[in-house]
């Protein structure tokens, strides 16, 4: 009996030792991983890679590549100088190419705006005369001497042709509509029209998509080899992407929504009748009447990842490859490229080795410097972990504990991104890796340099912003403290209940009937005054009990002069944006109420790049005038706002990758990216910047010196969440009138003791 | 055993047995160790190894890879807000724990006479109902609190209608007492069971001679019920001591990271020191705690040990 008690023991201690080395393991959602090094995986070969296909000489702009029915690839580009054709042709997949003159090609009338070519071989021409702008549409047989004029069959006297894409061999998909008061014509109908006749063969029930509120309201018709129909890309009654296939009758057979993050621009057809597609995110496929997407490679690394650039146009070659034309800006012209995506087996699968990135929020800066990354260096791979959007948690504390747990156990990511968190204790606690030698301070912008690069440099921003306000009057300059501001409030009459949605907002009106600040929310209000107040508040580890009187009687007034009683917070209402590829500017609520609909003497907005100082922030009824900035005012003079702090973690086993990736996030291809939202902090970026204003086509409104203005930065802000929300809920309670000035600084300067107390 | 006949045969006989009793008791205790095994193991590799981390760093920097001496305790009990959160933190242990014990106790000597022989099924029907409140998930009863002491809260709403001023609980004083309250009513079911569990043990012989000397209720309760209650008396107050420390969650997860000054508990300290890496004082602060606290629960113990002998 005894043997027996122990072997049960002893079996009872196995089975609980086993559990626990189990438990033992890391497991979950949370827990970062990186991909197993190339060498040491062994075996595993075989991955999607990028190579160019095409490139097109100086002057040259591809426009379009598509399949033709016996296999055979064809791109199409035009000369920027003649607006000539140029045609290209291969017969291996992609691989090589050959220019390939057509007797048409030089018997085009008018200017080349588009090209679209048919699976026959025929080609339909969008051309525009030069002198009036007049639009029309020419089909060319490859053999034709020159081509001839398309008209669309049924067409009503007052419609127009929309959108006209290929759809089959000798098929058209032909968008119509009438035409609106903004000037373009807004498609309402679509319709199949065969070529070789010239007749209508379908209508098409386009009911799925929003297709009114675009000039170009499909992105892509691609055809499916062999005539099995087409797949339609463009937008759904939610605005996201849609895609719907058609069969050879033009019958919707399908729709597909797409999870995507980011915008298609291109899509393609194979002879199976899936359908591929291109968006930042990756390069996806979808099978005809599937379930499931398959995402062939993520978009990072990828050239169609970069937000510089955009594909225009894709096709899938026989052999399984994917060709794609990617255009870029560069100032005022435009250049592309053809690249081929294709399998390689002999490509090891997994990357030698992984940079690891981790922000809170993804952004436009980081994904640009892992893209140059990546370009450097093919053979490792980046991996962005954007905490609050992909890592799975509902918090920015829960993020910032598991990151933290990662860090003290002397593990985590090589690069942090610290925008949102405090990197003072960070580097205080000796977390962060000195970049002193490793990244050159010396291309950094005067006050970047002062503030984060002085001694040593553990944390060095990618962008920054700075809070304005601005107007079409000159007594916008008078608007240099929040005093000024009240005074100004109180000589307007006071904003009223409206938003958006109400047609108030849209109400024509006079100088003497706007008012002064478009205040909606007590949010509103403080976002105001906190961006430029910040530092003001707590200096010297205690609550400065004058300045935070100062920014509570702002809110009050602010709050008398305003209707924003039980309206605390902001809700989003997106952001609409304007400009070119090269300055853009983009609108919150506030800069829309001043900007859009003139119901504001004054906007005010964080300036974000050197559009700012175009006519692009004045009303429509004030085009033409001069436009007047002044740095927010507030607490504190100068105030910017740096952003995408990128910082080493002194943990990290890749720290000289690490300090690359961070030189790579200041460098002139980075830098100079107009989707950055926000200002270079090197002075060379800056300088090609302001070059766009005084050589680009753009009407400067702002009439001082820009650099000037630019140079008035001093004073960087972060916004201290903790302070931020104990702000915003006494704000909330000023404007609504339940507390007044001083009985909210009374109470913030208790709840703010303790916050300072932690830190002693 | 046998005895001893004082002839060799018997002494040798007599240490045979011993031999052979002492050979049992080795091998009950390699089978007891061995099925003890895994638990130490567990309690080592989860409490006393991270312990003994924690040790180590509060006496280092943040990293772990530099001596600091005692800098790390100086700062914490040099520090406002340790000395603060602390001082909160003793004085809900002060209040909660004596009243949760107290309320506890009444219910279970209410409840008593029911589940002994009136109404059985009623009893039954109390404790349940006593015992809900532990079932219920923090997130709902921090739901609970917002929906009846925020400002526009269920109870502020019926003190306007009878008139009264409103009262902001969670931005005031208040919110102790409504911490308090929260943690007696969750956990008084819970205490309550384990009351009845020990008068369940006081013999009813007692009880019956006390009665048959004329004994009155009170002296009952004071000479018979209490003194036999000690060791449940201090298995409880061990037991609401530790359960005190969870209050934290639905404090958190109402009034955030900077709660009322009332109701700033150690855990929130020790959870905002984290998020700004400040190591060195949290791992400090955590060794004091635990000091403290090992110096509450000894004595319990002792007087559990004591009761049960």
């Amino acid at each position: 009996m005894q043997w027996k008690k122990r072997c049960a023991a002893l079996l009872c201690a196995a089975l609980t030792a086993l559990g626990l080395a189990a438990c033992g393991k890391q497991t979950g959602a949370g827990a970062s991983s990186a991909p197993a090094d190339g060498a040491s995986a062994g075996a595993a070969m075989g991955r999607w890679v990028e190579r160019t296909a095409l490139e097109f000489p100086a002057g040259e702009v591809p426009r379009s590549v598509a399949r033709l029915d016996d296999g055979a690839l064809v791109c199409w580009a035009v000369r920027e100088q003649d607006y000539a054709p140029v045609r290209y042709v291969s017969a291996d997949g992609g691989v090589t190419w050959q220019a390939q003159a057509l007797p048409w090609m030089e018997n085009v009338q008018g200017a080349i705006s588009n090209i679209a070519q048919l699976p026959s071989g025929a080609a339909v021409l969008e051309t525009y005369a030069p002198e009036t702008g007049e639009v029309a549409y020419q089909l060319a047989q490859p053999d034709d001497a020159a081509p001839a004029p398309l008209a669309v069959p049924g067409l009503a006297q007052d419609e127009r042709i929309v959108q006209l894409e290929p759809f089959s061999a000798s098929q058209l998909f032909v968008a119509v509509g009438k035409m609106t008061d903004e000037g373009y014509a807004a498609a309402q109908r679509a319709l199949l029209m065969d070529t070789d006749t010239g007749e209508k063969t379908a209508d098409c029930d386009v009911s799925d998509f929003a297709i009114s509120s675009a000039s170009q309201p499909f992105t892509a018709c691609a055809p499916i080899p062999g005539g099995q129909g087409a797949w339609l890309l463009g937008t759904g009654g939610d605005y996201m992407p849609l895609l719907a296939r058609m069969d050879a009758a033009g019958e919707v057979q399908e729709t597909v929504s797409p999870d995507v993050q980011s915008y298609i621009s291109a899509a393609a057809a194979d002879e199976d009748g899936g359908c591929w597609w291109l968006s930042t995110d990756g390069l996806s496929r979808r099978s005809a009447s599937g379930t499931v997407t398959e995402r062939v490679c993520e978009g990072l690394g990828y050239s169609f990842s970069e937000p510089s650039n955009t594909a225009i146009s894709m096709a899938a070659a026989p052999d399984g490859s994917v060709l794609c034309v990617n255009v870029t800006m560069a100032g005022e012209s435009m250049t592309g490229e053809l690249t081929r995506y294709a399998y390689d087996e002999t490509a090891p699968s997994a990357a030698q080795d992984t940079l690891r990135i981790w922000t809170l929020r993804s952004s436009n800066l980081v994904d640009a410097a892992s893209a140059a990354y990546l370009q450097k260096h093919p053979e490792s791979s980046v991996q962005v972990t954007a905490a609050l959007e992909d890592g799975g948690f509902a918090s920015a504390q829960d993020a910032l504990r598991a990151l933290n747990t990662e860090l003290l156990a002397g593990q985590g990511p090589d690069v942090l991104i610290l925008d949102g968190v405090d990197y003072a204790s960070y580097i205080a606690q000796g977390l962060l890796e000195d970049l002193s030698g490793k990244v050159d301070a010396d291309a950094l912008q005067k006050q970047i340099r002062a503030d984060f690069a002085s001694e040593a440099m553990y944390v060095v921003p990618g962008g920054w912003t700075m809070p304005i306000v601005y107007g079409d009057t000159q007594d916008t300059e008078a608007l240099t403290s929040l005093d000024a501001v009240c005074s100004a409030m109180q000589a307007s009459p006071a904003r009223p209940a409206m938003d958006m949605d109400s047609d108030e907002f849209y109400a024509q009106r006079t100088e003497a009937q706007r008012h002064a600040m478009p205040f909606a929310t007590a949010q509103d209000v403080l976002d105001f005054a906190y961006d430029s107040s910040a530092p003001a508040l707590l200096s010297g580890g205690a609550v400065d009990g004058q300045a935070l009187r100062a920014l509570c009687a702002f809110l009050e007034q602010a709050a008398a002069c305003n209707d924003v009683k039980g309206r605390a917070y902001s809700e989003d209402y997106g952001a609409a944006s304007q400009g070119d590829r090269a300055v853009m500017v983009t609108y919150l609520q506030p800069a829309y109420e001043y900007s859009f609909v003139h119901a504001s003497r004054y906007g005010y907005a964080d300036l974000a790049g050197v559009g700012y100082f175009t006519d692009m922030l004045l009303p429509q009824d004030a085009a033409g005038g001069e436009l007047y900035l002044v740095p927010r005012p507030g607490l504190v003079q100068g105030a910017y706002e740096p952003n995408t702090l990128a910082g080493v973690s002194a943990a990290s086993g890749n720290k000289d990758a690490a300090a690359e990736w961070v030189s790579l996030l200041l460098s002139d291809e980075v830098q100079t990216q107009p989707q950055n939202g926000c200002l270079p902090v090197t002075n060379a970026a800056l300088d090609a910047q302001l070059a766009l204003l005084e050589d680009g086509d753009y009407t400067v409104a702002y009439a001082g010196d820009v650099r000037a203005f630019l140079e008035r930065a001093q004073t960087p802000v972060t916004r201290d969440e903790a302070v931020y929300e104990k702000l915003l809920a006494h704000a909330a309670r000023i404007c609504d009138g339940g507390e007044t000035a001083d009985e909210a600084a009374a109470a913030l300067q208790q709840e703010l003791a303790l916050y300072l107390a932690e830190r002693q | 055993m046998l005895k001893e006949t004082g002839t060799a045969k018997g002494k040798g006989m007599a240490a045979m047995a011993h031999k052979r009793n002492g050979r049992a008791q080795r091998r009950e205790a390699a089978a007891a160790a061995c099925f003890l095994l895994p638990s130490v193991l567990g309690t080592a590799l989860f409490v006393l190894a991270p312990f003994a981390e924690t040790v180590r760093r509060s006496f280092t920097n943040a990293l772990g890879t530099q001596g600091a001496g005692l800098a790390n305790y100086r700062a914490v009990l040099g520090n406002a807000a340790f000395r603060l959160a602390a001082g909160n933190t003793a004085r809900f242990l002060c209040v909660c724990v004596p009243l949760l014990l107290a309320v506890s106790f009444a219910l279970a000597l209410a409840v008593r006479p029911l589940a002994k022989g009136r109404a059985p099924r009623a009893a039954r029907r109390l404790k349940t109902a006593f015992l809900l409140p532990m079932a219920l998930p923090v997130a709902s009863v921090a739901l609970l609190w917002q929906v009846l002491f925020a400002r526009r809260g269920a109870v502020n709403g019926l003190l306007a209608a009878l008139g009264a001023q409103e009262v902001d609980f969670m931005g005031t004083g208040a919110a102790f007492w409504v911490l308090v309250g929260t943690y007696v009513w969750k956990n008084a079911g819970y205490d309550m069971v384990l009351w009845l569990a020990g008068l369940g043990a006081v013999p009813d012989s007692l009880y019956e001679a006390a009665a048959v000397d004329g004994a009155t209720r009170w002296q009952t309760l004071r000479r018979i019920t209490l003194p036999q209650l000690a060791p449940t008396l201090a298995l409880t107050a061990l037991l609401s001591l530790v359960n005190a420390f969870k209050a934290f969650r639905e404090a958190y997860l109402v009034a955030g990271s900077y709660p009322h000054e009332s109701i700033y508990l150690l855990q929130h300290l020790f959870n905002n020191w984290f998020a700004s890496l400040d190591m060195g004082r949290l791992t400090a602060a955590a060794v004091l705690s635990a000091l403290a606290l090992l110096a509450l629960a000894l004595p319990l113990q002792r007087a559990m040990r004591g009761g049960g002998a």
